[in-house]
């Protein structure tokens, strides 16, 4: 027996969370981003327990998209590959927060 | 369909924020610029002329924070920066007010017999004062940190501040000494702290041996 539809549910409205936010990897790295000014890759990578090789291949996408700003430089001799959440990655995160909690709400108990 | 990563379930902002925090402090190295202050405020209750520069010091231990921070922890946890305002400048802010406010509660309480600062018109409970805002301090690093060396750091403001006021010294010591001693023993239960900190992460965290990874 199907559950009646709840009034003003749309599917659409749960699709429409952006899933480059939505991955929980990514996710775990822009909200680690979005409480500090900068980090580096190492911070990061301990913040979020992802392994080297994932956190590589969600920064790419993320700074594909413009949410996440990378920077390499040099502290000495040493390499540092300097972090930053951008304006329209705190926006892309704001949005998804708002529109998930909304989607959220529209659930059946 | 991404698999399930190896981490930890989903942190709230929350948590992400107590341990960006706890990176700034759990390396030692903001008890000892603090510690350092510290002593600079205590004398500074003895020789009032140099509060007039105390927020250059203040300014000056915020700066000298950084690089010793950073070499600390860049290459064993990481390279974090908080946003403005956070560690160490509203500790070393509060240790300044924790010796503005009784000094100046001292001059409100002193001018009214003619003679500014005068030591016969000194409240012995001077030091409570300051005790006070260092232990409201030190517990508010406490709760944005969850370290817990700064609950013993707030509760020992309380017990050394009121030692000062209660202690029966001898002539010797005069009322605006008893403030100064709290702050010259603060200084060296900070430092201590800082010291026991910082061996202890250098302990348990070790040097990486190259930066770990990078953007492909």
């Amino acid at each position: 027996m199907s559950a009646d539809p709840v009034p003003g549910s749309d599917p659409q409205t749960i699709a429409g969370v952006e899933r480059l936010v939505h991955e929980p990897g990514r996710l775990a790295v822009l909200a680690c981003l979005a409480v500090v000014s900068r980090a580096d890759f190492l911070y990061v990578m301990r913040e979020t327990g992802l392994s080297q090789g994932n956190l590589s291949s969600h920064l790419s996408k993320l700074e594909a998209a413009g949410y996440v700003a990378v920077e390499k430089t040099f502290v000495g001799k040493v390499p540092r590959t300097v972090l930053q959440l951008t304006e329209a990655g705190r926006e892309a995160l704001r949005t998804y927060r708002n529109r998930l909690v909304d989607a959220l709400s529209r659930l059946p108990e | 369909m991404t698999t399930a990563t190896k981490t930890q379930p989903a942190d709230s902002i929350t948590d992400f924020r107590r341990r960006a925090y706890r990176h700034a402090v759990e390396d030692g190295a903001i008890d000892l610029v603090v510690g350092v202050y510290t002593l600079m405020v205590g004398v500074a209750t003895q020789r009032r002329f140099f509060l007039a520069l105390a927020v250059v010091y203040l300014m000056a231990m915020a700066i000298a924070w950084k690089p010793l921070h950073d070499r600390l922890t860049s290459l064993r946890t990481g390279y974090a920066e908080l946003p403005l305002g956070a560690a160490p400048i509203p500790l070393l802010s509060a240790v300044l007010l924790a010796g503005l406010v009784p000094i100046g509660v001292v001059a409100v309480s002193t001018i009214a017999t003619g003679a500014l600062w005068n030591l016969a018109g000194w409240p012995t409970w001077a030091p409570v004062l300051a005790g006070a805002v260092l232990a409201w301090a030190f517990l508010d690093t406490a709760r944005r940190s969850g370290v817990g060396r700064f609950r013993f750091l707030s509760a020992a403001s309380v017990a050394v501040s009121v030692f000062f006021w209660l202690f029966a010294f001898g002539p010797g010591i005069n009322p605006s000494d008893r403030l100064t001693l709290f702050f010259f023993v603060m200084a060296g239960l900070l430092l201590a702290a800082g010291g026991v900190a910082m061996a202890r992460f250098v302990r348990t965290r070790p040097v990486t041996e190259e930066e770990a990874g990078d953007v492909r």
